[in-house]
C-alpha cells in the first residue's frame, strides 16, 4: 500500500523517525519538517542533523545515551540504480568525533517501507536483544540464541526466525567484544569504518530487524521511471565496466606500478608478490561469481571460491591492500581467509590490517613484545584477526586501533602509527597522491578515501600528484562536496564516472523524487552546508587544527623505494591553511559565525551541546 | 623507435596481453599517434576503450608511472612506457 502522504510531507519521505531506547523499550516517532529535509537531504547528511538533535558530541561513543541512527533517504525504494543504500551515523569510538559509514541494499528498502526516514537507538539493553521492528510494531526480544554466532551464521538464524518479510543488520563477535573498528553487515556487506558495530554491541543489541508495507510515493512517477531508466542504460556503459568485470581489486596491479600501493606499513609503496593478489591472476585459478545488490545494475561484487564449494569471499581492492601488502603477506589463500575472517567477526578490515601491520613493525622495532607477529606471516594475520575478534591477549590492545596502541607503546610508536584522527588509512600512498593525502588531513571522519575522493584527481592530468598546489584545493573540495550529496542521497560512487554533471542531474533526479524544485545551486549549498555541520560536530566533540594532519612517517621521509615522494609539515600546513579559507573557515579551521549564518545552521541546529 | 605500452585492468582483459612494444621509424610520436597504433594491433580496444586518437571516459594513460596525460598531441618519446588503465578506484 502507499503511505498516506502528510501534506506538509515532500514526496519521496514519511516526515518522521523512530526513537527507540532500548534499556526502556519506549519508543517514539520525532517529526522531521520538510525545511529540515530540504537542506539535510537523508543519508550521512540527516544523520549529522540527528547526531546535533541527539546531543552526541558530548556523549563517550559507548556511553549508553550514545545515539546510533540508521538513516534512508527520499531515493531508497525508487527506481533509480544504486538507490538502495542506507547510512549508519555515530560518534566514533574509535575516532570519538563524528562518523558515518554506508551499506547496501534490501534493509534500507525494508527499514524505509517501516515508515520511518531514520531509526535512532539509544539507552542498553539489559542483557542481549533484538529489535524488531514491524511498521508502527517494535518490540525488543532477547538474542541469548544468536549472541556470539559470526555473522552469516546468525543472519541465517534470524532470516529462520523471523521470516523473509524481514531484513536485520547484524553485528558479529567483534561487535559484541566492542572491537573498535567492528562493522554492522547486511547480506555480506558492511557498514564498516569508524566503529559502529562496537556500539550495537555495547548496547546489547545483535540486530536490529526491519519490515514494513509503507511505501512513499513519488513527485513525478512517469519521468522519474524514465530517467532511471536511462540512469540504469548509462550505468551499462564504460565508466562502470571495471567494477562489473573485475571489481575495485583491479587497482591493485595498477597502484603497484604507480608506486602508490601502500606495503609493509607504509614503509614502501610497492608490493613485490603485488601479482599473486591480483584479480587478474586469482580468476585463472579460481571460481568467481559475480552478485548485485537490490536495485543495482553495476555488480561490482566478485566472489571468489574459497576451500570448498559454496564457500567465498567477496574481495575488494581494500582487502588485499590493508590483509595483503600493508602486512606483506603474498599469498593469496591467507589474504582471503583473512578477509573471510573478517567479515564473519565482524571487523573493518582496513583498520584490522592497519592496526596488524603497525603492530608488526613495532615487533620488528622491539616495541612490542610478540615475536610470532611478523610481516609476510599470513598465519600471523589470521591469528592476529582471530585474537582482536575475541579480544584475547594482544588481541585486546590490537582492538582499540592503532592510535590507542600507539600511545599505549610511546612516542617512538605514535611516529609511524597508521591513522588520521584514529581512522586507519586506507589504501592510497598519500605522499604520491597528494590531493588524497589533504583529503586523508582535513576528513571529518578521520583519514578516509570516501568523503574524500582526492585520488580521482591524483590518478588524471588536472593535478601533479607529487607536488599539490591550488588545483589540489579545489580538487579536494570538488570531491568531498560531490560525495556528501551522494552519501546523502544515497547513490553508490561507482557511478560518479556516469554523470556528466553530477549536480545537475541530483537536482533533476531529487525533485522527481520529492516535487521540490531544488536547483544546482541550491544542491552545492547543502553540499556546504552538510560539509560544515560534521566539521561543527567534531569541534563540539574536541577537534583541534593539530589533528588535521598525517602521522610523522609521512611527513619525516618518503617511501623507500620512491624518493619523489616527499610532502613536508609545512606544505601540508599550508595546504590545509588555503583548504579552510576556502571553505570560509579561519586558517587554523574553525567556523566562524558568519559561515553558519549562510548556510542556515544557526538556524538549523542546537547551538550549545545539551548538558 | 621503441614506445613500450602497458595494460592493466579490464584493459588487459580486453587486449588479452600485458604488454606491448610499439615500433615506429619517426623520433616520437604523439598520445593519439600511439593510442592508433595501439587500435590497429589490438582491434579489441576499438569497442570501448579508444575511439579515434582519445582513450574513452573510464581509462586514462601514463607515461613511464609518472605523469598522467590526456592530450592526444602529447610528444611520447622512444624508450617510454605508456601505461593505459581505468580511471577512478573505491573500494
Amino acid at each position: 500500500m502507499t503511505h498516506q502522504q502528510n501534506i506538509l510531507t515532500p514526496h519521496g519521505y514519511h516526515g518522521r523517525y523512530l526513537r527507540i531506547d532500548v534499556g526502556t523499550g519506549r519508543h517514539e516517532r520525532v517529526p522531521l519538517p520538510d525545511h529540515v529535509l530540504r537542506s539535510f537531504l537523508g543519508g550521512t547528511g540527516l544523520g549529522v542533523y540527528l547526531m546535533f538533535q541527539e546531543g552526541q558530541a558530548a556523549v563517550d561513543a559507548f556511553d549508553p545515551a550514545a545515539a546510533l541512527a540508521f538513516t534512508f533517504s527520499p531515493l531508497v525504494g525508487s527506481p533509480l540504480t544504486t538507490s538502495a543504500k542506507f547510512a549508519v551515523i555515530n560518534r566514533s569510538p574509535l575516532t570519538q568525533q563524528y562518523n558515518d559509514s554506508l551499506a547496501s541494499s534490501g534493509f534500507a528498502i525494508a527499514g524505509k517501507n517501516a515508515g520511518w526516514d531514520a531509526i535512532v537507538l539509544t539507552g542498553q539493553a539489559a542483557s542481549p536483544s533484538l529489535v524488531i521492528i514491524d511498521d508502527d510494531q517494535i518490540r525488543i526480544e532477547n538474542a541469548d540464541d544468536v549472541w556470539g554466532l559470526p555473522v552469516s551464521v546468525a543472519e541465517q538464524q534470524l532470516r529462520e526466525r523471523l521470516g523473509d518479510r524481514f531484513r536485520c543488520a547484524t553485528i558479529g563477535p567483534a561487535g559484541e567484544k566492542q572491537v573498535r573498528f567492528a562493522t554492522i553487515s547486511h547480506d555480506g556487506r558492511h557498514a564498516g569504518r569508524g566503529g559502529s558495530g562496537a556500539i550495537l554491541g555495547a548496547k546489547n543489541l545483535k540486530a536490529i530487524a526491519v519490515a514494513g508495507t509503507q511505501q512513499t510515493s513519488w513527485g513525478d512517477a512517469p519521468a522519474l521511471h524514465e530517467f532511471s531508466k536511462d540512469l540504469s542504460r548509462r550505468s551499462l556503459g564504460p565508466a562502470t565496466a571495471k567494477y562489473r568485470e573485475l571489481g575495485t581489486a583491479a587497482n591493485l596491479l595498477a597502484f603497484n606500478r604507480l608506486q602508490t600501493l601502500p606495503t609493509r606499513n607504509f614503509q614502501l609503496s610497492r608490493f613485490e608478490s603485488a601479482v599473486q593478489l591480483a584479480p587478474e591472476t586469482l580468476t585463472n585459478v579460481r571460481k568467481k561469481t559475480r552478485h548485485s545488490c537490490v536495485a543495482c545494475t553495476i555488480g561490482c561484487e566478485h566472489v571468489y571460491e574459497l576451500g570448498k564449494e559454496g564457500d567465498g569471499v567477496r574481495l575488494e581492492y581494500e582487502n588485499l591492500f590493508a590483509l595483503g601488502s600493508l602486512c606483506e603477506v603474498g599469498n593469496a589463500d591467507d589474504v582471503l581467509q583473512a578477509s573471510r575472517q573478517c567479515d564473519e567477526l565482524g571487523i573493518d578490515t582496513i583498520s584490522a590490517g592497519g592496526t596488524i601491520a603497525f603492530a608488526m613493525e613495532c615487533v620488528e622495532r622491539k616495541l612490542l613484545d610478540q615475536p610470532w607477529l611478523e610481516f609476510g606471516s599470513g598465519t600471523a594475520l589470521r591469528r592476529a584477526i582471530e585474537l582482536i575478534g575475541a579480544r584475547e591477549g594482544i588481541g585486546d590492545d590490537l582492538a582499540e586501533g592503532s592510535r590507542l596502541l600507539a600511545q599505549k607503546l610511546g612516542p617512538e610508536a605514535e611516529t609511524f602509527a597508521p591513522h588520521v584522527k584514529g581512522l586507519e588509512i586506507p589504501g592510497y600512498e598519500p605522499r604520491s597522491l597528494q590531493t588524497m593525502a589533504l583529503g586523508f588531513a582535513v576528513g571529518t571522519r578521520g583519514a578516509d578515501h570516501n568523503r574524500s575522493g582526492g585520488y580521482e584527481a591524483d590518478f588524471s592530468d588536472r593535478v601533479d600528484r607529487y607536488h599539490a598546489d591550488d588545483r589540489s584545493i579545489t580538487e579536494a573540495i570538488r570531491s568531498e562536496d560531490q560525495a556528501a550529496v551522494m552519501d546523502s542521497l544515497i547513490l553508490c560512487k561507482f557511478l560518479r564516472g556516469v554523470f556528466d554533471d553530477f549536480f545537475a542531474e541530483a537536482a533533476t533526479m531529487l525533485n522527481l523524487v520529492t516535487g521540490w524544485d531544488v536547483t544546482t545551486d541550491e544542491l552545492q549549498t547543502t553540499a556546504k552546508r552538510i560539509i560544515t555541520a560534521k566539521k561543527l560536530f567534531n569541534i563540539r566533540a574536541g577537534w583541534q587544527p593539530a589533528d588535521d594532519i598525517l602521522p610523522a612517517r609521512f611527513l619525516q621521509a618518503h617511501p623507500q623505494n620512491d624518493p619523489d615522494a616527499m610532502l613536508s609539515s609545512e606544505h601540508l600546513r599550508n595546504l590545509v591553511e588555503r583548504y579552510n579559507r576556502s571553505r570560509g573557515w579561519s586558517a587554523d579551521g574553525w567556523i566562524e559565525s558568519d559561515s553558519l549564518t549562510k548556510l542556515n545552521l544557526d538556524k538549523l541546529l542546537p547551538t550549545e551541546v545539551p548538558d | 623507435m621503441v614506445i613500450r605500452v602497458e595494460f592493466y585492468g579490464i584493459v588487459r582483459q580486453r587486449a588479452e596481453t600485458a604488454t606491448i612494444n610499439i615500433q615506429e621509424n619517426n623520433s616520437s610520436l604523439t598520445l593519439g599517434e600511439l593510442l592508433r597504433r595501439i587500435v590497429t594491433q589490438i582491434p579489441e580496444l576499438a569497442q570501448d576503450c579508444i575511439t579515434d586518437d582519445r582513450l574513452q571516459t573510464g581509462y586514462v594513460a601514463n607515461i613511464n608511472g609518472q605523469e598522467f596525460v590526456s592530450d592526444p598531441t602529447r610528444k611520447i618519446e622512444s624508450g617510454q612506457s605508456v601505461l593505459i588503465m581505468s580511471a577512478d578506484s573505491g573500494g
